[in-house]
């Protein structure tokens, strides 16, 4: 969020509303109603005395209704911008009645009860939706009790309360008598998945739950037992079942499958009674638990029929935005040039909401890739900083955030007195306009070659002083800021005197550590303009696609003769039954009439440099490109002797039918000749299991889809399954259309695996089926294992190996960050895109394909990137060679060279560096320095910390 | 309220006059984690004992054995390494090498004889102010009960 | 200020001819000309005394004493190294430290009065040992070390628990002092002269009240501190000090002791402070010739002309110490031995950390041994 708030070429309107759209793609006008704050944003600190002053509690919005806020007040602690904001229903202010506590107490008069909302125009190339979801109110639905109980929360409010900075601080309290809850019971698919009119599944509750369920116990170890309830458990994304199988090992935590009928609460006790049938063995149940969490669905945001009208695109049965059907595209919507992302479009987890994101912004990039802003940079001439240190330390009262509690005179004058502190000064905002400027005027006037600030934290203000340092020539680097308000006057402030002398403490130490502080050059490294995507399905195909259509360069390498990776085997294509083959058809069409170059029957040799730089060798020619987007694709599992694969030709996979089907041509689908039928599908073969621990997330919709063809040539058909994870877009309404049609799905349990034997000219499937809690004995003519996905291999590894991309525990490609870097990798200006990452279905992988793109064109669209001269260096005089940086940088940044005969030393590349400086710790000769944050740096601050005593 | 915090404070003033002991504490916390934990706390004004100085590395695998032993050395009675939750490093694996090199410090500094609880390695997140203040009181009255280290006011660099 | 004629005549320094031979032996200069003792020794003499003190090179002196035995006109020059250090870190001067002083610190807080350690923990419970009695079994920085360089996979405490196995054999009780001190070697081979006597006197301290009448090394440094520095620096020590290596050698040679056989072709590092320091060269010899089926083959240099393991003191570790390493490493292999043993704990770990260098494994690539933890192994 802070990011974006900084970023100079985003321009943020909070508090606003789209309220008309004209134009069409890249060129649309915008009509933006921004609401009034009636507090300035460009004077608002965000210190919080207006807060302090207001009279008006009311619940806040953003702790779920568990906590309070004032009429004046910012939604959350790191609410971008940091404005405060009035909300007026609850202000005691009218034009009749006067309060203005909040006015009198802003010593930077940044409140204005008279302001009107007013209206832009802007003018935009392309528009994205990303409005998320609602949570679903389960007051309407009375068998939940949550109107009736106190102690019955929404999934929501529960993590609120489980958050450290919530309303409860996140101790894990019944809300009727505060006390810790001995049980808990968690209650999924509450208002979707047929209830509320939804027939979709809101994907995101039960790794919520689960995740919850193992946090709650983190916070209160006092919880005896966690029950939840579920219908399935659907941990299909990356990493999700193995989380949820470590949580099947705790014995405070049960699955109970069964939806409850209904909670009533007991009005002595306020406990709960949950009724509902354990349908593992046919029993109805009344579980008493103390506290009751119901799995609320995600419905489309309050106002998206009012946008969708406003844009001009339609809605989907859902109730979510429709995506555009032909191409399979999640993230375009029924309107060129406007894109959806998150769970605009319907439910979806973060790491696809992130993906996503950047996806739709690569999608839009290419209506306003002509406008493109050149960076420009003045010169300036630097200050000379030789010579004996020369420091200025300048104070901030930040009102009387920290002068209200922090002595500012008995700091001033024992500021005085520290070693080459040659001037010190305190003003009432330090980060305000003037006095940057009058900052400027010190560090000329008393020629300061270091500025120490003591004011709020570096996380947000030191990049703004190292700019008012650097606009007038004194490297950035020399400036040190310490924190005397977020971690000082504000969490001292019953103790004035020890927090002052806190204080004074830091800065002694920031003082010490100025003296040694050294002016750094950033870096440039030039980037070339081009990328090279690896691999020809879909996922290579879109990315290429969309870096094409911004202008940039995109050479295509696939391994095989054709391309079109999987895509040319399938039939029809989830969630909307596109054919396959039409959609590969139209892609290479589109592919041809573009500018990428393609090589088909080409390999990977080499690859060298890094970001921005990188030397790629293949089997036909070697190229200098900037980025590489990895979409190199998976395998299917192949089953072998399980279930008799390779020994009988009615055994097959969910791959081989869709062959069958996409050379049907619309016909009957014919194994071995005949029309069965009945077939039966085994779900969960090669994941799920020992081997291969995680969900392929595709099997089970691709099973649903496969059997409503069948059931519409009247094949007879029944799906052994654990649990039914239908999930992406529509895939949750097939299977119950599936079950409309009569097809029978029967649940096996995890540890009894369905057996099949030869019977005659069939296959006799017996199965324990727990719907009915007996043995299953069924005759059919075609067992369909779902054969999951698998990491390819060796390719996966050769690309670990050459790209230096660690590969997760699952085998696949790892992302640099499991939720908020899906598609980014530990190496920068590598991407993933598609199955290489983690098993998803092609429209999935398409949607990732663009995020890749996205992210590569934002780098190569530069012609030169600043490194962060914070990084590590080598002294090589120092260094031994031992190998112990090399071994230990997950960043592959130091390399040994040999730097004559025999001799090798360590260098660190600087643009593959990130900083972190273990290394440096690691280092056994001192040969490491890490800038910025280096060795004589910090013991100078623990020297003068402790020499002096505190 | 008001009432309460008033006399609750003159007790603890009372109490550290007669103690006469002041715990020295280093806490070296990560910029992108635990720094942030303490801001957050700061945003919450969530109210914690100032009996201890932060230095702030950009990892906790930053901290090597040197700075530790070099803080015991100059006479610190304790040290806290706070970095991110495993899974949640900015730099990946940076959490990892600060627990195996913070392994190693506190070998050394049993073997020196100081008590186990005179150095800790916690994790706090960029949204835990609570915890952040929680992990600070604890330190500082663990510290405190503790008494001064039995090396604080020799073994320092002449 | 510093008293130059003091040290001139201690150290024989204006007798220099400025011959150069110690240039020409000196295992620094051998692989950096940014070091010449010949110069730093004319640098003192004519009136660059005060520039000497601030060049950070004073402190790559390996003071190994390579340069003693080869001048002719009798110039101390590790004497005069240690003197010149003393001024220099009176003058707030101070090496680079490896390990970003760890083990500087590791020292210092050692000199600590009120301290507790928890320094016995090793001991095997099958071993005896006590805390009242004859001989001192002076385990020196050991345990330290084995905690701190578990990546090298030194585990140096081996050492001490096979010097505890072979006293134990010989039905010796030793005693192992729970707050013995770091010896203050490396401190007063740094400068740090206040904090060396403080370990000294602790340590004097802690021995007296043993009742030990003599205390025994498996280290060289601590060997040579107590032997000859502790007198030098420190009143009221007067307690026989004896190298392991030597008390092995006499219960060989005069009690009878019986190694086992072990058949392996075996070369030896002598380590600086036991070699030219202490002038022993021929007791661990002795005890392994003394094993059945060893064979021990000299390298080139060896006993006086012995090449040093490249670093002192912690300090000025660099590529230089590195080359050194490399080359004795490189020596001992074309012996032909397979192993090579030492009787210094920090030969052991320079030379372990040289091996991690993989591009030159196959020419550097040898087992190295403490000569306590092979003769443990053959009782």
């Amino acid at each position: 969020m802070m990011d974006v708030g900084r970023h100079p070429n985003i321009e943020l309107y909070t508090y606003s509303e789209v309220t008309h759209v004209e134009g069409k793609a890249g060129d649309f006008r915008v009509t933006v109603r921004r609401h009034p704050r009636y507090v300035d944003e460009d004077l608002c600190t965000g210190c919080g005395q207006c807060s302090d002053a207001c009279p008006i509690v009311v619940p806040n919005e953003f702790d779920a209704g568990l906590g309070a806020r004032r009429a004046i007040y910012s939604p959350f602690s790191q609410a971008v911008p940091n404005t405060f904001v009035i909300d007026r229903e609850s202000c005691l202010n009218d034009d009749f009645l006067v309060c203005e506590n909040c006015r009198k107490a802003c010593e930077r008069d940044a409140i204005n009860y008279d302001v009107a909302p007013q209206d832009v125009t802007i003018s935009v190339g392309s528009l994205i939706v990303a409005t998320g979801i609602d949570v679903f109110d389960p007051y309407t639905m009375k068998t939940y009790g949550y109107s009736v109980s106190q102690n019955i929360l929404t999934g929501l409010e529960f993590e609120r309360m489980l958050n450290a900075s919530g309303p409860t601080q996140g101790h894990v309290l019944r809300p009727t008598d505060r006390r810790v809850p001995k049980k808990i019971a968690f209650v999924q698919c509450v208002g979707v998945r047929g209830e509320n009119d939804c027939q979709y599944c809101s994907l995101f509750c039960c790794m919520n739950s689960v995740k919850d369920a193992l946090l709650a116990k983190d916070h209160a170890p006092e919880i005896e037992e966690i029950t939840i309830f579920y219908s399935d458990i659907r941990a299909f994304g990356k990493g999700y079942e193995s989380f949820y199988n470590r949580t099947k090992e705790r014995d405070y935590i049960k699955y109970f499958k069964g939806k409850p009928s209904k909670i009533v609460e007991d009005p002595a006790s306020h406990d709960l009674t949950i009724y509902v049938e354990d349908t593992l063995t046919g029993k109805p149940m009344e579980v008493v638990s103390d506290m009751v969490i119901l799995a609320s669905a995600g419905l489309p945001s309050s106002d998206t029929l009012k946008l969708a009208d406003v844009l001009g695109i339609e809605l989907g049965q859902d109730g979510f935005f429709k995506t555009e059907k032909e191409n399979a595209q999640l993230l375009r919507s029924t309107k060129e040039g406007i894109f959806l992302c998150g769970c605009a479009s319907g439910p979806e987890d973060i790491p696809d909401s992130v993906a996503q994101g950047s996806g739709a912004a690569a999608g839009a990039e290419k209506y306003v890739a002509d406008f493109r802003l050149p960076e420009t940079e003045e010169e300036i001439t630097p200050i000379d900083v030789g010579g004996p240190p020369r420091i200025g330390v300048f104070l901030c009262h930040c009102g009387i955030n920290i002068a209200g509690v922090l002595d500012i005179e008995t700091m001033e004058e024992y500021v005085r007195s520290l070693p080459n502190v040659v001037h010190v000064q305190n003003d009432l905002f330090l980060c305000s306009d003037g006095s940057q400027k009058l900052l400027q005027e010190m560090i000329k006037e008393h020629r300061l070659n270091r500025v120490v600030s003591a004011a709020c934290t570096p996380r947000t203000h030191e990049p703004i002083f190292q700019e008012t340092c650097a606009r007038i020539g004194l490297n950035p680097y020399l400036f040190e800021m310490v924190n005397v308000r977020d971690q000082c006057s504000w969490v001292h402030s019953q103790e004035p005197l020890l927090a002052t002398q806190r204080a004074m403490d830091q800065i002694r130490m920031a003082v010490a550590r100025a003296q040694w502080l050294e002016p750094l050059e950033q870096k440039e490294i030039s980037v070339e303009g081009s990328v090279l995507v690896i691999g020809g399905g879909p996922a290579g195909i879109q990315s290429a696609l969309d870096l094409d259509a911004q202008g940039f360069p995109v050479t295509l390498v696939e391994k095989e003769k054709e391309l079109g990776g999987r895509l040319r085997f399938l039939d029809r294509l989830l969630p909307e039954n596109v054919p396959a083959v039409d959609l590969l058809q139209r892609k290479l069409a589109q592919l041809k009439a573009s500018g990428v170059r393609v090589f088909t029957e080409t390999e990977i040799k080499e690859v060298g440099g890094f970001v921005g730089n990188f030397e790629v060798s293949t089997t036909k020619e070697t190229l200098k490109v900037g980025s590489i987007i990895l979409a190199s694709g998976s395998d299917v599992y192949d089953p072998k002797d399980e279930y008799d694969y390779e020994k009988y030709s009615n055994v097959l996979t969910n791959m081989d039918l869709e062959g069958i089907f996409a050379q049907t041509d619309g016909g009957e689908a014919l194994i071995n000749g005949t029309k069965p039928k009945r077939v039966a599908f085994i779900q969960c073969v090669g994941s799920r299991n020992e081997d291969n621990p995680h969900c392929s997330r595709i099997c089970c919709p691709t099973t649903v889809k496969q059997a409503l063809r069948f059931r519409e040539q009247g094949t007879d058909v029944a799906v052994f399954y654990r649990d039914m994870r239908t999930v992406g877009h529509g895939a949750e309404e097939q299977y119950r259309a599936a079950r409309g049609v009569g097809v029978v799905f029967i649940r096996y349990p995890d540890d009894q695996k369905p057996v099949v034997t030869k019977s005659g000219k069939g296959l006799r499937i017996q199965a324990f089926g727990t719907m009915l809690n007996d043995t299953v004995n069924m005759e059919v003519d075609a067992v369909i294992l779902a054969a999951g996905m698998v990491p390819k291999e060796p390719d996966t590894n050769t690309f670990k190996e050459m790209l230096k991309v660690p590969r997760s525990p699952d085998g696949f490609m790892m992302e640099r960050h499991p939720k908020l870097g899906p598609v980014e990798t530990t190496t920068d200006g590598i991407f993933l895109a598609g199955c290489v990452q983690s098993p998803k279905s092609a429209a999935e992988s398409m949607a990732q394909a663009s995020a890749a793109a996205g992210k590569a064109a934002s780098l190569v669209c530069r012609e030169r990137i600043k490194l962060d001269p914070t990084i590590c260096r080598v002294n090589e005089a120092l260094c031994r060679g031992c190998r112990t940086c090399v071994s230990i940088c997950d960043f592959h940044a130091p390399e040994l060279v040999e730097t004559s005969p025999g001799i090798f030393v360590a260098r660190i590349n600087e643009a593959l560096c990130k900083g972190c400086g273990t290394c440096a710790a690691w280092c056994p000769t001192e040969a490491i320095a890490a800038q910025h944050f280096t060795d004589q740096q910090i013991e100078a601050m623990l020297e003068t910390m402790l020499e002096e005593g505190l | 309220m008001t009432e309460k915090k008033t006399t609750a404070k003159k007790k603890t003033a009372k109490k550290t006059e007669k103690q006469k002991f002041v715990p020295k504490i280093v806490a070296f916390a990560c910029n992108w984690c635990s720094y942030a934990g303490a801001d957050n706390a700061g945003v919450n004004r969530i109210q914690y004992s100032p009996h201890f100085r932060v230095i702030r590395t950009m990892c906790s695998g930053r901290v090597k054995p040197a700075f530790v032993l070099k803080a015991f050395e100059m006479g610190a009675d304790g040290v806290l390494v706070s970095g991110c939750h495993f899974g949640d490093c900015h730099y990946i694996f940076g959490n990892y090498r600060a627990v195996e090199l913070f392994e190693k410090t506190k070998k050394l500094v049993h073997l020196l004889g100081l008590e186990d609880e005179r150095l800790r390695l916690e994790w706090v997140s960029a949204a835990e102010g609570i915890r952040w203040a929680e992990l600070i009181n604890e330190f500082v009255d663990q510290i405190t009960r503790l008494g001064p280290s039995p090396l604080s006011e020799n073994g320092k660099k002449s | 200020m510093m008293n130059i004629e003091t040290i001139a005549k201690a150290t024989h320094v204006n007798d220099c001819l400025e011959c150069g031979k110690c240039t020409a032996n000196c295992p620094i200069s051998r692989f950096t000309d940014a070091y010449s003792p010949r110069l730093n020794v004319g640098r003192f003499i004519q009136g660059y005394a005060e520039e000497l003190l601030q060049d950070e090179r004073l402190w790559d002196c390996l003071t190994c004493g390579m340069c003693n035995v080869r001048c002719p006109a009798d110039v101390k020059y590790t004497e005069f190294m240690k003197r010149i250090r003393l001024e220099a870190f009176q003058n707030g001067r101070e090496a680079t430290c490896s390990h970003g002083g760890a083990i500087q610190s590791l020292m210092r807080i050692m000199t600590s009065p009120t301290m507790n350690q928890n320094r016995l923990e090793w001991v095997p419970k099958e071993f005896t040992y006590s805390d009242k009695g004859e001989l001192v079994y002076f385990v020196g920085c050991l345990p330290y070390f084995d905690a701190f360089f578990t990546d090298l996979e030194v585990n140096t405490l081996d050492t001490a628990k096979s010097v505890l196995k072979i006293l134990n054999h010989l039905d010796i009780t030793p005693v192992l002092l729970k707050n013995e001190r770091c010896c203050g070697h490396d401190l007063l081979w740094s400068g740090d002269l206040e904090n060396f006597k403080k370990l000294a006197k602790h340590n004097i301290t802690e021995i007296n009240k043993s009742g030990a009448k003599r205390v025994l090394f498996s280290c060289a440094e601590g060997y040579r501190t107590f032997k000859l520095d502790y007198p030098g620096y420190v009143d009221g020590f007067d307690i026989d000090v004896v190298h392991i290596s030597e008390f092995m050698a006499e219960h060989i040679s005069s009690n009878g002791l019986k190694l086992n056989r072990f058949d392996r072709r075996v070369t030896y590092q002598d380590p600086c402070r036991l070699g030219r320091h202490m002038n022993i060269y021929d007791p661990p010899r002795e005890v392994m010739n003394s094993i059945p089926g060893l064979e021990l083959v000299e390298m080139r240099k060896n006993r006086n002309t012995a090449v040093c393991c490249g670093t002192s003191a912690w300090m000025n570790c660099n590529l230089t110490s590195k080359q050194i390493q490399a080359y004795r490493l490189k020596s001992a292999k074309t012996t032909g031995a397979d192993l090579l043993v030492t009787t210094c704990p920090k030969c052991y770990i320079h030379f372990k950390c040289a091996q991690k260098d993989e591009n030159i494994s196959d020419q550097i690539g040898i087992d190295i041994q403490d000569l306590t933890v092979l003769t443990a192994s053959v009782l």
